[in-house]
């Protein structure tokens, strides 16, 4: 098996790297995750963030199963209450305290780390996403997508570098994952099968080799650069010859070998709607053909202007106008809009991946799926709790159709880390501790 | 981690703050909200007296002071300290850091190695390759760090997606290279058709530069003209060179005065000095001699006066002749080539003419006058003048027809042919006789023209007279100056067996041969050039066309080459015709079209199996034609592969100004080694050659600006020169260093700090400084890349167009770069009377001035007259700092304070409210009276006090940046405001006096904005000195000034060392 192959040279690169020194505890991991063995599709973990959270008032529900009732933000989740679990109550203490209400509040979704309030220091904390995308991203062609809609916005805010609020995946704690805003070129990641690639081949091991030439010259921070570009090109080189070998997976096949979408067009979609479309159908592409079982996707950024015209009755950006509304009834009623907006592209999501049969059983049964904001009150900058929902049937593990309640569990059982791990956990990724949780989230799994 | 904190902090700050800090104040009236957690506003006077340093958060401590100082703090309403506790604090703390400042003044800092920004990629591809191919959209993104902008180390980040953008981008880089016969270039099309089209445009640039075309055939323009006018000039130079009091001058010299080539002076005046000559090249060889010579009336003005009488002579003769271009009595748009052959002078002795008046190009004809007279006239003229004699020619069998112009494609070969008397007025038919006539030159008669008609057609034969000498030019036309009201007709009449006939034709030849008119075929004929021997030449016959189609090109420049190129010149010409023949299979094409015309079975063989034997093999006619193609070939085939070594070199030579500095002799050997291995593997030159460049391209060395250690373990070394040359050109040109900065460094010249100056100031001179405007100015004032502005409402703006859009980006970089390129003081910054507009940019703001430029936009001074000019009236400046619906004195205050002053506040409390989007729904409430609120709160009012008075002066501008005089609900418009301190501001022009009282703090921000960018990483307290010099200058300073104040500074030209020791061991690991 692949992993087998990979694991070892990878740690070995890792270590080298230096890169792995911030999680040293992934170490002596053992390389789970690939249950496809007893001939059961493998799980896959997809993550859709909106930023700017909801109207707490508009975010709420009661009751299980059939009977459960729904905010108004949830509006389009209605047909599918009883695929969904409501979480209430999460939230992480770092972002909390952050004296920065945006960018300080980011990480609670996916990593619960401390965002660098120094403007000459890039840090924060490796997300979840890639966690996973590191410990099995290597069983698939492409460890992980991690998607956007908005480029990365090239401005300080309040002093800060605008990456924070442009990622919620991070390869690293210096280094977000490289977000993908273009359909074409995520949807030409999953096609690109390394077949032909010799001549680059060539030219990367002809880099690296360079590369190694300067280590003895560079120290300090530019080695943790140069150590980025040396993985970059490995990584490639890896895939290149992970995709010329045969592909073997024992019991359990894809079900779709070729994509059943076109090629996006090569330019930015100009219409938001269509865009965001375009990446859920990648997603779904790429769960599909089990090219990642790791998906994240920002359908804005963090602060975003994204103008809500495109809604109907909606006027006005998102961050300056709709999120901070003053109360005003009429934007207030258009800020629901884009909350209702962003549930309906998770139904959608959810309503592709239920479309899809895996041999008896649906796509979305071997799925789990997470949506949500790092803030709750949009307008105050809330982080005392986050708007989460979660979806998919795990596998059978995730009993849906409830609403699972922290809030009144007392702080050290309401960590958003906690889910973290139980998401983890679930994936094949055993850590003893993540961001500031060392326990598991209770009352989440069927099984547990 | 407190108690580490603390320990470390005793040892420096603390031990400090502890003897002699004004502890007491602080605790009495500051702990109470800034020692626990992050602390109000987030200063933790507890923590930051713990740092390690002084200079660790020295950001925090000038805050600290100033709000001291300022009396901003303690805020109002609580216990406020002394006047005296108040100044030892702001002393202590002042103190503090200006001796930390001093005694560590010009450290350089931490900077992390850079990679290049996107839009440096962008502007280094386009400086390495001549190219602007966009690419700062296809690779990785950037993200903005340091002093906020995106050339900072620490945000720059690499993973497989992002590297798999810049092996895509070096791909396609280097398939714009042309590998070919000539050495490694780049250009505008890739792949094979650019590798085509490259070799056709240097063939055209060659001939454009050194050829002339006087009459240039279909859609083509004539050029090169003033080559025989110099010529003349030159060759009688030299003629009097004596009497011109230059006798040793030489007819080199002269050429290179004129700027002709030593090759065309000499072979001009060659022949102006063979006896001889025949007719026109006679004529012309006369005038020349008969010029005067050198005389009081005949200076050098003078000569050239009457050389140019005979160049258009020269130019017109063929026209005339051939009855082309404006001397045409041919009329103008005749696009018949121009060439000199027994077709073209051959003749007849009687010659039979059709002369249709309202047939095609009727659209311009003026009726004939029906139920009236038309006049025509039939002119007969020498070709071979002969002083003596008068054209003599017998005109038969005239005929003529009528119908109207409606009718004629049928009514025309329906039409009676009437015998040409019977319709003359009797006038004519006087003179003319009954039936057949003879003119004596030409001639001219009225016919009448029936009710009814609008269109004739005169059939007549034209026949060589007594004279059989004569070779006569013919026209028929309605006009007397023998332009034309309907097609003309011309023609050649005369005794082909006659020696006058004979000797007119040599003289004819002999003069395309030696005075052409045109020194060569374009490369690319036009679809009625001739096909060459021996394909039917006419136009529009399917073996033509069919030539023109398959190959594409013919080299007809015999007399370019012989005759004027040098012959450097004559070598690229060749490679560039090396290309063509190499870019498709120019030969077989040609072979087979060949085989096809002359009835020849190749069996299916190419050019390339056609070896000596087999043309010797041929019939004499093909092998006639087949033997040179075949020498063609091989010469393109040998060339193409004489210069594959030479593209290796030259790639050497692209990484070395790719990677700014020179290679080391193993990286040459290597990528050697790499091409080898590429050649080997893929068996083509050309892949191995493009495979090779793009992984010069994905090198780190491009990639990355390195600047390694030394393996000393010194903390702080020198740059090298060629770093030096590096920070140089992308600090000033965000790319690149070129040729000079490459010698500079290669003599070491660039440790001197009056040759840096001197760079710096030739650089900024560059249109390359022109990225600064996009790239730093942009950044620093946020109007970066605004021509992808998104976060305008079109559908509430319609009229903000994209036209609009671009129009205000290239305002901002074009007033920038005006006031560093101009050199002016960078108070104009803000102070500006003069901006940069187009009629759509004029038209949105509604300037009433003219403005006369469409697109490109121009300067246009007095501008504060109609409220625009300098940086605060920018169209794209007021639409950033707006928000979609409605304009935001918030937004644009702390724009001024943060980007402007340099002063920013605090981020807002979380929980702060929020204003309504829509300046239509603020429900009864003007914005003023809303922001009032943050008056009256007091949390919001220790900022907002600072905010908003400097945002409320620009609400005359809309959210797209137009004057306005009322808000869109009709309320009235108030912007003026008062500041913290009571100062009163009055609109825009009140803000501009008011940051004119502060032009230090401005020139300070600009000077600190600038280090950052120079350096790639924030200031520190070390870098205060510098700053505080640079904004004492104030705004006398040029932004020259500036920066090559900073270019000869410590921190500029120094590197800090990080951790010397090499960790080679773990990484090799990894192999």
């Amino acid at each position: 098996m692949k992993i087998t192959r990979q694991g070892p040279n990878r740690r070995h690169f890792l270590r080298g790297a230096g890169v792995a020194l911030a999680l040293p505890w992934l170490e002596s991991l053992p390389l789970k995750g690939a249950a496809t063995a007893g001939g059961k599709p493998p799980l896959r973990f997809a993550c859709l963030y909106f930023s700017n959270g909801v109207e707490p008032e508009h975010w709420w529900a009661k009751g299980r199963g059939a009977e459960m009732e729904l905010g108004p933000v949830l509006h389009a989740m209605k047909p599918l209450r009883e695929d969904i679990v409501f979480l209430r109550g999460l939230y992480n203490q770092q972002a909390l305290v952050s004296t920065s209400p945006h960018l300080g509040r980011m990480p609670n979704m996916l990593s619960g780390a401390t965002v660098s309030l120094d403007p000459s220091v890039i840090r924060v904390g490796t997300t979840m996403d890639q966690v996973l995308s590191r410990q099995i991203g290597g069983q698939t062609e492409v460890p992980s997508l991690v998607l956007g809609i908005e480029p990365n916005e090239m401005r300080l805010e309040d002093g800060l570098s605008m990456v924070y609020g442009s990622s919620i995946s991070w390869a690293s704690p210096t280094k977000p994952a490289t977000k993908e805003i273009y359909p074409a070129r995520a949807f030409d990641r999953l096609v690109g099968d390394g077949k032909g690639r010799r001549l680059d081949r060539s030219i990367l091991d002809a880099v690296l080799k360079e590369s190694h030439d300067l280590e003895p010259k560079i120290s300090g921070n530019d080695r943790v650069k140069l150590d980025e570009y040396l993985e970059s090109v490995r990584d490639i080189e890896k895939r290149i010859d992970g995709a010329s070998r045969e592909q073997r997976l024992e019991g359990w096949r894809p079900s779709l070998t070729k994509p059943n979408m076109e090629r996006p067009a090569d330019q930015l979609p100009q219409v938001i709607p269509e865009h965001m479309k375009l990446m859920l159908d990648i997603v779904v592409l790429a769960f599909q053909m089990d090219k990642t079982r790791i998906a994240t996707l920002m359908l804005n950024n963090d602060l975003s202007q994204m103008n809500f015209k495109f809604v109907d009755g909606v006027q006005g950006a998102l961050h300056l106008d709709l999120t901070h509304n003053g109360h005003a009834p009429a934007t207030e009623a258009m800020y629901l809009k884009t909350n209702q907006f962003h549930f309906q592209q998770f139904a959608y999501l959810i309503q592709r991946l239920k479309a899809i049969d895996e041999g008896g059983q649906s796509l979305f049964d071997s799925s789990l799926l997470l949506c949500g904001s790092n803030l709750f009150d949009g307008d105050k900058h809330g982080a005392d709790q986050m708007p989460l929902l979660l979806s998919g049937r795990a596998g059978g593990a995730l009993k849906t159709g409830r609403i699972v309640d922290y809030l009144d569990k007392g702080d050290d059982n309401r960590r958003a880390c906690s889910l973290y791990l139980s998401l983890m956990d679930r994936m094949g990724v055993k850590l003893d501790r993540f961001g500031d949780s060392d326990k598991r989230l209770e009352n989440l799994w069927a099984d547990a | 981690m407190k108690i580490a904190g603390l320990l470390l902090g005793l040892l420096t700050v603390g031990v400090v703050w502890a003897e002699t800090g004004p502890t007491e104040t602080f605790r009495s009236y500051c702990y109470q909200c800034h020692s626990k957690g992050p602390g109000m506003a987030g200063v933790n006077l507890v923590q930051l007296t713990a740092e390690s340093s002084i200079a660790a958060k020295y950001k925090q401590w000038e805050k600290v002071a100033a709000a001291l100082e300022q009396n901003r703090m303690p805020p109002k309403g609580l216990s406020q300290p002394s006047d005296a506790e108040r100044l030892h604090a702001v002393s202590w703390i002042r103190g503090e850091l200006g001796a930390y400042a001093k005694s560590h003044e010009g450290d350089p800092g931490r900077v992390t190695v850079r990679r290049l920004t996107s839009g440096e990629y962008a502007y280094s591809i386009q400086d390495l390759t001549g190219l602007d191919l966009n690419l700062e959209h296809e690779i990785a993104g950037d993200e903005v760090g340091g002093e906020g902008f995106t050339n900072y180390g620490d945000v720059q980040f690499m993973q497989d997606a992002s590297m798999e953008r810049y092996l895509e981008a070096a791909k396609k880089i280097a398939n714009y290279a042309v590998i070919g016969a000539g050495p490694l270039t780049f250009f505008t099309d890739p792949g094979k058709t650019g590798f085509e089209l490259a070799a056709v445009s240097r063939i055209s640039a060659i001939y454009r530069d050194n050829g002339f075309r006087t009459v240039s055939g279909e859609g083509g323009l004539p050029y090169g003209l003033d080559h025989y006018r110099k010529a003349l000039y030159v060759a009688w130079q030299y003629k009097h060179r004596a009497a011109l009091g230059q006798p040793a001058v030489t007819l080199r010299e002269l050429a290179a005065r004129e700027k002709i080539t030593t090759r065309f002076a000499q072979h001009f005046w060659s022949v102006m000095n063979t006896a001889g000559l025949g007719y026109p090249s006679s004529e012309i060889v006369a005038r020349w001699r008969a010029l005067p010579g050198p005389s009081r009336t005949m200076d050098a003005k003078a000569a050239r006066a009457q050389c140019d009488e005979i160049q258009k002579y020269m130019v017109t003769w063929p026209s005339w002749m051939f009855g082309r271009g404006d001397a045409a009595v041919g009329g103008a748009g005749d696009e018949r080539p121009l060439v000199f052959n027994d077709e073209s002078l051959k003749v007849e002795e009687r010659h039979h003419f059709t002369f249709v008046r309202g047939g095609r190009g009727v659209g311009k004809a003026k009726p004939i006058p029906a139920g009236g007279t038309a006049r025509i006239y039939l002119n007969a003229v020498l070709a071979n003048p002969d002083r003596a004699a008068i054209p003599n020619v017998m005109w038969r069998n005239a005929t003529i027809a009528f119908t109207t112009i409606a009718d004629r494609k049928t009514g025309l070969a329906k039409a009676a042919r009437l015998p040409l008397r019977s319709v003359l007025t009797e006038e004519s038919a006087g003179r003319l006789g009954d039936g057949d006539f003879a003119s004596n030159g030409s001639i001219a008669f009225d016919v009448r023209v029936p009710e009814g008609a609008t269109l004739y057609s005169l059939q007549v034969d034209a026949e060589i007279g007594k004279d059989r000498a004569q070779v006569l030019r013919i026209t028929i036309s309605d006009r007397e100056d023998g332009g034309s009201e309907g097609i003309p007709v011309w023609g050649l009449v005369g005794d082909p067996q006659s020696k006058g006939y004979g000797t007119w034709k040599a003289g004819v030849l002999q003069y395309a041969h030696l005075l052409p008119p045109n020194s060569h075929g374009e490369a690319t004929p036009a679809d009625k050039d001739p096909a060459p021997e021996p394909f039917d030449s006419r136009f529009n016959t399917p073996e033509h066309d069919e030539f023109l189609q398959r190959v594409k090109y013919v080299r007809d420049d015999r007399f370019v080459v012989e005759k004027i190129l040098d012959d450097a010149t004559r070598g690229k010409l060749d490679q560039a015709w090396n290309d063509v023949y190499a870019a498709f299979e120019y030969h077989d094409a040609y072979v087979r079209l060949l085989a096809k015309k002359l009835g020849l079975d190749l069996k299916g063989k190419g050019i390339a199996d056609l070896d000596l034997t087999a043309i010797e093999a041929l019939p004499a006619e093909p092998r006639k034609y087949i033997l040179p193609l075949r020498v063609d070939w091989e010469k393109a085939m040998a060339a193409q592969l004489a210069a594959r070594p030479g593209h290796v070199e030259d790639c050497l030579r692209f990484a070395s100004r790719a990677w700014r500095r020179p290679l080391t002799e193993g990286e040459r050997q290597s990528l050697r080694a790499f091409y080898a291995a590429a050649l080997k593997s893929e068996r083509d030159h050309g892949k191995a050659i493009r495979a090779l460049l793009a992984r010069i391209l994905v090198a780190p060395a491009f990639l990355y600006r390195m600047e390694p250690a030394t393996l000393q373990r010194t903390t702080v070394r020198q740059l090298s020169n060629w770093e030096m040359a590096s920070r140089l050109s992308y600090f000033l040109w965000s790319s690149i260093p070129d040729e000079e900065l490459r010698r500079a460094a290669a003599a070491g010249e660039l440790n001197d700090e009056t040759r840096l100056r001197a760079q710096v100031k030739r650089m900024l001179l560059d249109v390359k400084a022109r990225r600064l405007s996009t790239e730093f100015f942009g950044q620093w004032l946020g109007f970066y890349r605004f021509d992808q502005f998104r976060g305008v409402d079109t559908t509430r703006y319609p009229e903000f167009t994209d036209e609009v859009k671009s129009s205000m980006y290239e305002e901002a970089v074009s007033f920038f770069d005006y006031v560093v390129r101009k050199d002016r003081p960078v108070r104009e910054i803000l102070h500006a009377d003069y901006t940069f507009l187009n009629q759509p940019l004029a038209k949105h703001y509604g300037v009433k001035k003219e403005v006369a430029s469409k697109d490109e936009l121009v300067k246009v001074d007095g501008a504060n007259e109609f409220g625009r000019g300098g940086l605060l009236r920018l169209g794209a400046v007021l639409t950033v700092t707006s928000a979609p619906l409605r304009t935001s004195p918030v937004k644009r205050g702390d724009w001024v304070l943060r980007r402007v002053l340099g002063t920013p506040v605090p981020p807002p409390p979380a929980d702060a409210g929020s204003i309504p989007a829509d300046e239509k729904s603020f429900g009864g409430l003007s914005v003023r009276e809303k922001l009032a609120m943050h008056k009256r709160n007091a949390t919001c009012a220790g900022c907002h006090t600072r905010i908003d008075p400097l945002g409320f002066p620009l609400e005359k501008y809309d959210s797209v940046g137009r004057l306005r005089d009322k808000y869109s609900d009709g309320k009235p418009i108030d912007d003026s405001s008062e500041t913290a301190d009571k100062t009163q501001i009055a609109g825009v022009d009140g803000l501009v006096k008011y940051l004119d009282g502060r032009q230090e703090q401005v020139t300070r921000t600009l000077a600190q904005k600038l280090l950052g960018y120079a350096l790639g990483r924030t200031v520190q307290l070390s870098d205060e000195p510098l700053i505080a010099r640079l904004a004492s200058s104030g705004g006398d300073a040029t932004f020259a000034d500036l920066a090559a104040r900073i270019v000869v500074s410590k921190q500029f030209r120094n590197r800090q060392e990080q951790d010397a020791r090499p960790q080679t061991a773990t990484l090799r690991g990894t192999r």
